[in-house]
């Protein structure tokens, strides 16, 4: 039972890290505005998903593992009120994405 | 400030959200002493009162039919969010992008079904909410795979069934 | 030991986002970047805590998400009034 603990604690520390890792690259790669919210959105579920659920493992369950379950919960509301906000400003004030519109 | 129906459920909703800001105080502080708990509940009390007397609380918030469908749809949501996470990390790495921007209509009746449903579109990675008119949406898209399974309209229903 | 690890591998894609940060040629990719920032921030603040055996620095990454979010709003909506009194 402990080394399930301990590998599965390993495996989706690093699979958090692994999806963080790929964010900030696209963050890099993409090529419009548009895009890369994209990029961030994917930092902000799966990342902090997995990240959180390792140190749950980790922590056993306790009230600091519900404290950690706030986490992802605000994380929950917050993400997508930034993330449209932005894409919305950005598309208000004048930047037109690459893509062309779909009939 | 948020728009009442005259016949939603007043008492009930103040109760839930009493639970659920205690829990919360609970959960924050950890402490089990009496004298605490006691500052606790008047804390979560003035709070309450405060917001009452401000009109600023929704009473539509709380339905409780919604407490069964809601645990069910958000594992449907998290099975989504993780295979579409999948599919834009497959994209990022290999670099084959192909955005692509399309509308996507919302049947939806009331305003808080058309939140819920925007906010889950830019919740999954891969598909964006650029714009919100009357019911349909401006969504941009990573690539074609992700749009087609967007306008599938399984979400869509799914949501319209939780805002019955 | 792994934590210290996976905080390298943060602090590596931390990296990335300032260089999206510096360069970004409109306003809004640099405040996606900082919003970024601010995320992993908090998660590296967590995973902090576990490694130097304190969990009570998971409180500091619950204030540092709820601030994340209002800056962002707040900085956004600095951007937009300004481009209001241009037009």
């Amino acid at each position: 039972m402990g080394y399930l603990i301990h590998y599965s604690t390993i495996f989706f520390l690093f699979l958090g890290c692994f999806f963080i890792l790929s964010g900030s690259v696209g963050l890099i790669k993409l090529p419009d505005v548009f895009s890369r919210i994209h990029a961030a959105g994917l930092i902000d579920t799966l990342g902090t998903g997995f990240i959180i659920l390792s140190l749950i493992i980790h922590s056993g369950f306790s009230l600091l593992s519900l404290k950690l379950l706030l986490i992802p919960l605000f994380i929950l509301f917050t993400s997508p009120i930034s993330g449209h906000a932005i894409s919305l400003f950005a598309h208000e004030s004048g930047y037109k994405p690459k893509a062309k519109l779909k009939r | 400030m948020p728009k009442n129906n005259p016949d939603s459920p007043k008492t009930i909703s103040i109760i839930v959200y009493f639970i659920l800001l205690f829990a919360l105080w609970f959960v924050l502080s950890g402490y089990l002493k009496t004298l605490l708990l006691f500052f606790g509940l008047i804390s979560v009390i003035f709070v309450l009162w405060m917001s009452v007397r401000s009109k600023s609380l929704n009473y539509d918030a709380f339905p409780l039919k919604l407490l069964i469908k809601l645990p069910i749809y958000w594992i449907w949501l998290i099975k989504e969010i993780i295979k579409s996470g999948l599919t834009t990390t497959k994209i990022i790495w290999k670099g084959n992008y192909t955005p692509q921007l399309l509308k996507v209509k919302a049947s939806q009746k009331n305003d808080t079904g058309k939140a819920n449903y925007a906010n889950a579109i830019t919740l999954t990675p891969g598909t964006v909410t650029i714009e919100i008119n009357k019911d349909t949406f401006l969504v941009h898209a990573l690539s074609k795979e992700l749009a087609e399974d967007l306008q599938s309209g399984e979400m869509d229903k799914l949501i319209k069934g939780l805002h019955k | 030991m792994i934590f210290f690890l996976a905080l390298t591998i943060l602090g590596l894609s931390i990296l990335f986002c300032i260089y999206r940060a510096v360069k970004g040629p409109t306003p809004f990719d640099r405040i996606l970047s900082i919003s970024s920032i601010g995320t992993i921030m908090a998660l590296g603040i967590a995973i902090h805590g576990f490694a130097f055996n304190r969990p009570d620095f998971v409180d500091i990454a619950l204030m540092y998400i709820l601030l994340n979010f209002l800056g962002t709003i707040a900085i956004l909506k600095f951007y937009k009034m300004k481009g209001k009194k241009k037009v």
